[in-house]
């Protein structure tokens, strides 16, 4: 059976927002504005709950502790109102689960009882940590976060995600780099070079072109191809045009480098010897340029300034009715 | 089952899955949270003061807006404003006073909506010493000077030194950003944004006559519209989401004409015309789900499906009167591209320490674009060939599977290979497929070191290479073209994460790539890149703390070339990029009232292009970069902070593809003169930081 394009392209769409009906429908009217489903806390033999929530918690962690947390009051987390907050539910609880044990006084000189804790250094497993987030947070961002690299290494949320600071510096363009950073050394080093997309000027972060909580595009793109990628700030290179160039319009990687370059405009390869790693026909595209072309010699231009795109400078596809050898 | 009927069954299959968790019940009736600060009221914390930058250049501006001399004022702020009842709004401002800036506003009532708008603007500043003779930079028509005389070179062109102009090549980006996400019931969400961009200035372009070309100010007045709205559910075990994305291209300019400066080779050729990016639309509509089968099993997939269309009206073969032109074979390209990509995947934890993830994906690039035969005119010069236009299709299919097994609780292994599909038409190779496997081990020694090492081989190899019969002129047969090509691949990754102690931490980051094109000739011979960067950070005390970064990167590769009819290479070639970089970091919170911080980083590049065997080489391209800042915090009263700062950076850089090219230096390129950049910038920063 053999269905044509916009038929299917139709039934698809007819079907997901069908059963996107039935389970609209299937929500119950109680649910409305409910909270929504959290980790299990107490099993009746379940370690017990503080006595007086936050109030027990703050008792101790205040700014002078060691671990301060009241910065999470300026935070989307200490929303009562809201009933999907922590606390619009169990409070500091919610997440660090049952403090009882963790809020008992010990002697002098013995540690807490041991409670939930998050981060790079917790002794609880990612995956673990993990859940508790992923019991509010596994939304439409994060469909395809299980599987994903870096749920496959462990990376717990709270190694980028500080939630018990006013300002989470992974949600602000001007430091989320620095937070990728601390893992992905090489990418800082590639935002070094002369030629870069904006992200040491602070006007562009990782996230602009990554979807870092899972994606299913390679290198965790947001868009569901390379090139679909670039096109959301360079839609001027979408076309279709009249004269396509077939390694443009396949894969924007194949002359760009995405993260930074050493030769201009993000390219992997100065020009010519770019193109003449593809073009090979008689007359100038395999002709050898040699430093003889360089001012001094005899000044070639098919070496300097643009090289080949001096005249070939539609390299990105033309439509001109004229443009076959992208020069129109 | 074909894929069509896989993308229904999908569809239908994972929105009507739901299922619903289990409510905790605790009593929380004696949780008064009275020691809760929760935030309520307002707040406005604005900064204000003035900077200073002591030189002009476009490569230090290059996005900052810092790009030339004087002073400027500091403007940031924020805004808070929180309610008992959820209600929420923020302001936030930064770099008002510079042309890359941004402002936004958002709120709503957290749990219900929210609102965003905000307003950006991005400068792109291409080059600040380019010069040229042609007036009308940024129209879409350059003309000459009337004093203006011919040349068959440019050094003939007599009177050019007196008519250069210095030629501002940036633009700059606007964009308006309006949305909404709203929660009207749970498990639900909706949201709408919509943006429109608009990217005005000037950028370079070459223009040429036959084989003089000139360096033209192309305009810049590009505005895209782009919306998305998408509803979400979420439960239990089932996520899903369906999206639509759209995005309109719109350029004020459908071309653009500029006069000859050369004495014409052909009769009429005395102006030029070039098409410029046509309006062109997207149009998508994305589908995903996830879905947990079993307690440790998630199924997730994606399906998205596109058309971009592009059917602006052509223009004439030439603006050469002088020349006789067959019709157009039709108004417009009425070009369109069809797209679809489809990905499933699912992970599986077979046991707490066994893990296996399986995918398939999906894509396709369906060009329906009409081919026809096109009389076209050489660079409004004289006929060529007629040509029929190849709108190229391709689609992929790939498929993976990777299982990770924990020996111990430190020792865990990882492993798994992948398989790549490709078929093209209207290219050399008709179909490509790539294997790769890989393996990693990884080490985690607790809070003191963590060790990962990961090796890939893949294998890439296709159908039989033919000559494609529609290229033309033809090429060598020897040429294989890299994307195309046989290749093997190598790669190896080395990541050590020490922490001697709880206050000290040192990372390495190493990584290789070999690429062998074993079957290739002419084209891309191999290829290999290294890099290596390692970074510590250092919490001296609760006030001080130091971080540093290294790093090494090497990208080189080897290719060979001959002309049409020559049985084996008649050259080769080589090019070999090299960056180093090294920053360091340190703070030092002194008190409550006083903080300071010092950054530098120093990176330097080397390009070396080889032809073996040339009598003459080329010199090492080079840039060497220093950057150093400052800054001082000072808070006298708690409303109150004084900031300063001070940025030096120095860049040197030699290009010899830019370096003493100027304007006549080329006979048969009138050049912008543009050189490589060079600057020594001091910027000052002196501001007062007060809250409302």
């Amino acid at each position: 059976m053999e269905l044509n394009r916009p038929v299917t392209i139709f039934l698809a769409m007819l079907a997901f927002a069908g059963g996107m009906v039935v389970a609209w429908a299937q929500t119950p009217e109680s649910s409305q504005q409910a909270a929504p489903e959290m980790p299990q806390p107490a099993a009746p033999e379940a370690p017990a709950f503080t006595k007086r929530g936050a109030d027990t918690c703050l008792r101790c962690h205040d700014e002078s502790s060691k671990f301060p947390v009241l910065a999470i009051f300026k935070t989307k987390h200490a929303q009562p109102a809201d009933p999907r907050s922590p606390f619009g539910k169990l409070q500091c609880e919610t997440c660090h689960g049952p403090g009882g044990h963790h809020a008992e006084e010990v002697p002098e000189g013995e540690k807490q009882a041991p409670i939930r804790t998050f981060g790079a250094r917790s002794s609880i497993p990612a995956h673990e940590q993990n859940q508790v987030c992923l019991g509010c947070h596994q939304d439409k961002a994060r469909i395809a976060w299980k599987g994903s690299p870096h749920a496959g290494n462990d990376v717990p949320c709270a190694a980028c995600h500080k939630v018990h600071a006013e300002h989470d510096a992974v949600l602000t363009v001007a430091t989320q780099p620095d937070v990728c950073y601390a893992c992905h050394k090489v990418q800082r080093a590639e935002f070094e070079k002369p030629s870069v997309h904006p992200v040491r000027f602070a006007q562009m972060q990782c996230s602009s072109c990554h979807e870092v909580h899972g994606s299913m595009t390679e290198h965790l793109l947001n868009k569901p191809t390379l090139n679909e990628t670039c096109y959301s700030c360079h839609a001027e290179k979408r076309g279709p045009h009249l004269w396509e160039h077939a390694p443009v319009a396949e894969n924007c990687s194949n002359c760009h480098t995405p993260h930074g370059s050493v030769q201009p405009t993000l390219l992997v390869k100065r020009a010519p010897l770019l193109c003449q790693q593809c073009h090979s026909q008689s007359g100038h595209p395999s002709v050898a340029r040699t430093g003889a072309g360089l001012p001094g010699g005899t000044p070639s231009a098919f070496l300097l300034n643009g090289a080949c795109m001096n005249c070939h400078s539609q390299v990105h596809g033309s439509n001109d009715p004229s443009g076959v050898k992208l020069m129109r | 089952m074909n894929r069509h009927i896989a993308l229904l069954l999908t569809a239908i299959l994972l929105p009507a899955m739901r299922t619903e968790a289990e409510e905790p019940e605790v009593d929380t009736s004696k949780w008064p949270c009275k020691f809760c600060e929760f935030e309520e009221g307002s707040s406005f914390t604005p900064e204000l003061g003035v900077g200073h930058v002591s030189e002009d250049s476009a490569k230090f501006g290059e996005y900052n807006g810092l790009d030339e001399q004087g002073a400027y004022a500091v403007a940031n702020a924020e805004a808070r404003y929180r309610k008992e009842d959820g209600r929420w709004l923020d302001l936030s401002a930064v770099d008002l006073g510079l042309d890359s800036r941004f402002f936004g506003v958002e709120g709503g009532k957290q749990g219900r909506y929210e609102l965003h708008l905000g307003y950006k603007e991005l400068q792109h500043n291409l080059g600040g010493t380019a010069m040229s003779p042609f007036l009308g930079a940024g129209s879409s028509s350059l003309t000459l000077p009337a004093s203006w005389v011919d040349g068959a070179t440019t050094g003939d062109m007599s009177g050019l030194t007196a008519s250069l102009q210095r030629l501002d090549l940036e633009t700059g980006r606007r964009i308006f950003d309006l949305g909404g996400s709203f929660t009207p019931v749970t498990h639900w969400a909706f949201a709408v944004n919509v943006r429109h961009e608009e990217k005005d200035g000037t950028r370079g372009i070459g223009g040429s006559f036959m084989f003089n070309d000139s360096q033209l100010p192309m305009p810049v007045h590009y505005e895209t519209d782009q919306f998305d709205a998408s509803a979400a559910y979420s439960a239990g075990r089932l996520q899903a989401r369906i999206a639509y994305h759209g995005s309109i291209f719109r350029n004020d300019d459908d071309a653009f004409t500029w006069a000859n400066p050369y004495i014409p080779l052909d009769a009429g050729a005395d102006a030029g015309q070039i098409a410029l990016a046509p309006d062109n639309q997207f149009h998508q509509l994305i589908l995903s789900a996830g879905y947990r089968l079993a307690e440790r099993t998630q199924l997730s997939a994606d399906v998205a499906i596109g058309q971009m269309t592009q059917d602006e009206a052509f223009l004439p073969y030439t603006i050469n009167a002088s020349l006789v032109t067959q019709p157009l074979p039709r108004g417009s390209l009425d070009g369109k591209v069809e797209t679809l990509s489809g990905k499933m995947k699912i992970s599986t934890a077979l046991a707490p320490t066994f893990r296996v993830n399986a995918s398939l994906s999906y894509d396709e690039r369906n060009n329906q674009t009409p081919q026809d035969v096109y009389d076209w005119i050489r660079t409004d010069s004289g006929p060529a060939a007629p040509r029929v236009n190849l709108p190229y299709s391709f689609s992929r299919s790939a498929a993976g599977i990777d299982a990770a097994l924990a020996l111990t609780p430190n020792l865990r292994i990882h492993a798994g290979c992948n398989y790549d599909e490709y078929h093209r038409d209207l290219q050399e190779v008709e179909s490509t497929n790539e294997g790769a496997c890989w393996g990693k081990a990884n080490l985690d020694a607790g809070d003191l070191a963590n060790l990962s090492f990961m090796w890939t081989y893949s294998q890439r190899t296709g159908s039989a290479y033919l000559p494609n019969p529609d290229g033309t002129p033809a090429q060598n047969p020897l040429m294989r073209l890299y994307n195309l090509a046989d290749r093997d691949r190598n790669e190896a990754k080395l990541r050590v994460d020490l922490t001697p102690a709880a206050a000290f931490n040192v990372g390495l980051d190493v990584r290789a790539t070999w690429d062998d094109y074993f079957s290739s000739t002419v084209g891309l011979l191999d290829g290999n890149s290294w890099s290596a960067a390692a970074d510590c950070g250092w919490a001296i005390s609760e006030k001080v703390s130091a971080s540093c970064y290294v790093s090494h990167d090497l990208v080189k590769s080897r290719q060979a070339n001959a002309e049409l009819l020559a049985p084996t290479p008649l050259w080769f070639g080589s090019n070999h990029d090299e960056t180093d970089s090294i920053g360091a970091g340190f703070k030092y919170g002194a008190s409550e009232k006083f903080d300071l911080g010092v950054d530098y980083s120093y990176s330097r590049t080397t390009g070396e292009v080889a032809i073996k065997n040339a009598v003459e080489g080329f010199p090492d391209l080079a840039t060497r970069m220093n950057s150093a800042r400052l800054y001082v915090h000072y808070t006298p009263r708690k409303n109150l902070t004084l900031r300063f700062s001070w940025w030096n950076e120095s860049y040197r850089s030699e290009d010899w593809a830019l370096d003493d090219v100027l304007p006549t230096t080329i006979d048969n390129v009138l050049a912008f003169g543009q050189q490589g950049p060079d600057y020594d910038v001091n910027v000052f920063a002196l501001s007062g930081r007060f809250e409302f």
